[in-house]
């Protein structure tokens, strides 16, 4: 396949590309949800953003992305039973795997080999999207459309990291740990709220209104179709500025340490903004973290704090149907009050 | 306008658009696939198949072409199991997909608007991908194709879904369009493929800064519609035999594209002052067309570019996008869905398998079947060894017990649909009140999968002001700012009411009715004042909507109880519960608790 749009080469949309960059560098925020409408380049950052990441090791013909000194118990690939070796060690493209919207159970969890079966009557787990997804990305367009017990099922494996199959006769388990990418238009019809709450970060896209930044989207996409390689190759080197950044922010990462009056002022912006749960304060930090290092810095400020709040927050407070101002606004009076902002 | 025997009129410019519509047929003929898509509206007939026959009329090896329709099952798209060949073979076998086979040609939807979901996130995904991945091996299968969406739409509700619309450059429109009027010459000479030169041709800034306008005057967000009038100009532009964009290219890109855009007169502060260009500094195209092919669009029509790129240059975008936001909103479009909603549905979305048909004659589906069968092939080879079992012969021993139907369910919701008198003196509040236990109500229906709608009556006529949804974003934007007071047109209420309830019931999904009124009219159909004529046709239509049966509530607004809102009550077949003091809190209860009633 072609080459995608680079992440570089895209316009504006910062607290996107924010918040995807962060669920790349700390997994434990768990999905990212991006509000928006039509044509705003949503599943072209996802895309743009797996090609940008280095290529990982996985071994020939494994179906479940092992990681070659430590495979799946199940995978047959990387340990084959009869004692000869695995086979050789092979490089690959951080995998972004699309969820069609009328998938059914079985394909995305997986479920017994038919082929095997029927041929020699043996019993075998045929992978299905979660496994190809493992150590990659996971992307739902129009995710308020999708099955509410298949959105569950996503959110349980997301949340646990393992994929659990117990139908037809089998009980497999294998490790499947992506960043889950959910997309969707708010006014085709609202996600539940006890769903929406599951989503680490939302961020909300917009066309941007600038004519001149239209105009410049327009002409990248335009030279990007004409001649893909060369303009992939003019932006490398600003994408790999942002590998370098992000490998180095994973390396940082379990060094940053919270100041106890940091973690004091984020349960105080969540006790003012009324959010529900403790989900709110802990994504807070693991966001502000995810953001400090980032930046290179292994100590998060409160400047990381209001940067992260209103993608953090807006998904989680409850709603006041009375209320005319949107949770981004919210956020930010409270941020006002608090005297963060 | 002409006018035919029967006085339908038919629009005096149908040789213009036909000649447009050939355009088309140009563009596909040369630049096949790389057009995109086009969304054809036009109900069957002579003209519409005219249009089709010119458009198709390829040798079908060259540009093969598929049919889909809106019961397509989405498995074929991608390459249904063959189920002949995999039981002779005993492995899975798998049919090429429609979609594989449209590779190269063109993929024609009929009866687009009324295509689920499901299907137009495959049909778009493989339209951005330039493929999918196939079932089996996960390997990906090249497949670019031109879609042709057939939009036979009649309500004004109905469309083709916004998702594969949004990727659909052209939108033809051949309604009204006259038999006589069409044309079936055209160049047929022009058929060997225009190739990646129409990627080369350059658009200046400032035609694509008007593109910009254009596309956020006529409505579309989207920025898609931009890439498409700048790709579609450039082809028409390499017809033509220009090595830019000119004028006449353009203006042709955003009649085919979007048709006509009506420039809003904002008032004069919205208006910048800029250096305003004088016209005659926009791109002047120096060759004279005398490309006979150009000489097909007739000159003198408004130059409506000429319009656009003035407009672009002085008007601030925030602005219109702002002034445009409110208009959007009520220009939503539903995916149509036909039909009463049964438990025993024949489509829709599937939601999992049962080893019982769901309704008589229902076929089995086979990969479940086979998938149920197979834990059991070694045990029933070992248990027949009675040389009479019929079953020893079969490959793959099927029981009756394995057979698995596929359930289907597609959407059916409640709608509950408030018809709230907005006149007189205490109109605001109540208002007020309504919207507020909108609002609350709003928060069960995400659970249930129900929805809200809302329209009211005052002065002489009514209005929806909240079309079906259960969306609190669209919610907050639709009834920001409710007006009331005045007289009470309780006739046209009715009538409004019934409407958005039968359309409602054909999406499919369930309507109440919930009534805010005392019951007295004053106001007739015509908008004249006459309780006598105003209380008679609110009686005939209150007893047509008690007909249709839907499931209703009456509450009783006015402050001790009148006759005339029971009387109302009785004939619409509506519970009737006085509540003199609309409290939010209190009418949402209460629709809530009927609305679970339904569920």
């Amino acid at each position: 396949m072609s080459p995608p749009f680079p992440f570089s080469a895209i316009v504006g949309q910062d607290e996107m590309k924010q918040a995807l960059l962060m669920a790349a560098v700390e997994p434990a925020l768990g999905g990212v949800l991006v509000f928006g409408d039509r044509g705003t380049g949503k599943s072209t950052a996802v895309r743009a953003l797996a090609a940008l990441l280095p290529p990982m090791e996985t071994r020939e013909g494994c179906q479940f992305n092992c990681m070659p000194n430590a495979p799946a118990d199940c995978c047959s690939v990387c340990n084959p039973p009869d004692g000869s070796s695995a086979p050789e060690k092979v490089e690959m493209q951080t995998p972004v795997i699309d969820l069609p919207l009328g998938s059914t159970e079985d394909r995305v969890c997986g479920a017994l080999d038919l082929e095997k079966a029927l041929v020699s009557g043996e019993k075998a787990f045929e992978p299905g999207l979660l496994a190809r997804a493992h150590r990659g990305f996971l992307y739902i367009d129009e995710i308020n459309l999708l099955e509410d017990h298949l959105i569950d099922l996503l959110l349980d494996v997301a949340a646990s990291g393992v994929n659990l199959v117990e139908r037809e006769g089998l009980s497999i388990r294998h490790p499947a740990d992506f960043v889950l990418v959910g997309s969707g238009n708010p006014e085709e019809g609202d996600l539940r709220p006890q769903l929406l709450d599951r989503f680490g970060i939302a961020v909300d896209v917009t066309t941007p209104v600038d004519i001149d930044e239209r105009v410049e989207v327009i002409k990248r996409r335009d030279e990007f179709e004409r001649n893909r390689k060369k303009f992939v190759a003019g932006w490398e080197k600003r994408d790999n500025g942002i590998q370098s950044q992000l490998l180095l922010a994973r390396k940082l990462l379990p060094k940053t340490v919270f100041s106890k009056e940091l973690l004091k002022k984020i349960a105080r912006l969540c006790v003012e903004l009324g959010a529900d749960g403790l989900r709110g304060e802990l994504t807070l930090m693991r966001a502000a973290r995810a953001r400090a290092a980032l930046q290179g810095r292994k100590k998060p400020t409160l400047d990381d704090v209001v940067y992260v709040a209103p993608m953090s927050l807006r998904h989680r407070l409850r709603r006041d149907p009375l209320e005319e101002a949107g949770s981004a606004a919210r956020i930010h009076k409270a941020l006002e009050r608090l005297g963060y902002a | 306008m002409l006018e035919n025997a029967d006085g339908v009129a038919f629009s005096d410019d149908g040789k213009r658009r036909w000649q447009e519509a050939l355009k088309v047929v140009q563009l596909v003929r040369i630049f096949g696939p790389d057009v995109g898509g086009i969304r054809l509206k036009c109900r069957a007939g002579s003209v519409r198949n005219r249009w089709m026959d010119l458009v198709l009329a390829e040798d079908s090896k060259s540009r093969p072409w598929q049919k889909v329709n809106p019961q397509t099952g989405l498995d074929r798209l991608k390459g249904a199991l063959d189920a002949t060949a995999t039981l002779r073979a005993s492995k899975l076998r798998y049919e090429r997909g429609i979609l594989e086979k449209a590779h190269g040609g063109a993929l024609v939807i009929a009866m687009a608007e009324r295509i689920e979901p499901t299907m137009a996130a495959a049909i778009s995904s493989c339209m951005d991908a330039g493929g999918f991945h196939s079932t089996d091996a996960g390997t990906f299968c090249p497949a670019e194709f031109l879609v042709i969406a057939i939009d036979e739409s009649a309500e004004e509700n109905e469309a083709v879904p916004p998702m594969l619309a949004d990727r659909l450059p052209i939108h033809l429109d051949l309604e009204g369009i006259a038999w006589r009027e069409t044309d079936p010459d055209t160049d047929a000479a022009a058929i060997n493929r225009g190739g990646e030169d129409w990627r080369y041709i350059d658009v200046s800034e400032q035609v694509q800064r008007t593109f910009v306008a254009a596309a956020l005057l006529s409505g579309s967000p989207s920025l898609r519609t931009v890439k498409h009038l700048s790709d579609i100009a450039r082809m028409l532009a390499v017809i033509a035999g220009e090595r830019t964009v000119d004028r006449n290219s353009a203006d042709l890109a955003v009649r085919l594209c979007i048709g006509e855009v009506s420039v809003p007169e904002l008032p004069d502060d919205l208006q910048q002052d800029h250096e305003q260009p004088p016209p005659n500094e926009l791109p002047e195209n120096e060759h004279t067309n005398t490309d006979g092919e150009n000489s097909d669009i007739p000159p003198d029509i408004p130059d409506e570019f000429e319009v656009l790129a003035q407009a672009a240059a002085r008007i601030d975008l925030i602005q219109i996008e702002r002034s445009l936001a409110a208009t959007r909103t009520r220009r939503r479009m539903n995916t149509g869905k036909a039909g009463t909603k049964t438990n025993q549905s024949k489509r829709g979305r599937p939601i999992g398998h049962t080893s019982m048909p769901p309704f008589s004659g229902a076929r089995p589906d086979v990969l479940a079947t086979i998938r149920a069968a197979v834990p059991w092939q070694k045990i029933r080879s070992i248990g027949s060894e009675n040389p009479d079992d019929a079953l020893r012969s079969q490959k793959l021993k099927i029981r009756k017990s394995d057979f698995r139907y596929k359930r289907y369910k597609h959407k059916s919701a409640t709608t509950a649909i408030f018809v709230v008198d907005a006149s007189g003196s205490t109109a605001v509040e109540r208002l007020g009140e309504t919207k507020g236990a909108i609002e609350l109500l709003l928060a069960d229906c995400y659970v249930r999968r129900d929805q809200v709608a809302l329209l009211a009556f005052r002065g002489d006529h009514a209005e929806i002001l909240l079309q079906p949804t259960r969306s609190l974003v669209r919610t907050k934007r639709s009834l920001s700012g409710l007006p009331g007071g005045g007289t009470t047109p309780l006739a046209s209420g009715l009538q409004l009411a019934q409407t958005l309830a039968d359309a409602e019931r054909r999406k499919g999904n369930q309507p109440l009715l919930v009534f805010l009124t005392d019951g007295s009219g004053n106001i007739a159909l015509d908008g004249t004042t006459g309780r006598a004529v105003a209380a008679e046709e609110a009686a005939q239509l209150a007893a047509r909507i008690g007909g249709e049966r839907f499931p209703a509530v009456l509450i009783d607004i006015s402050r001790f109880g009148k006759p005339a809102a029971e009387k109302l009550a009785t004939a619409l077949r509506a519970e009737y519960l006085p509540l003199p003091r609309t409290d939010a809190g209190e009418l949402s209860r209460l629709v809530s608790q009927r609305m679970e009633q339904r569920a």
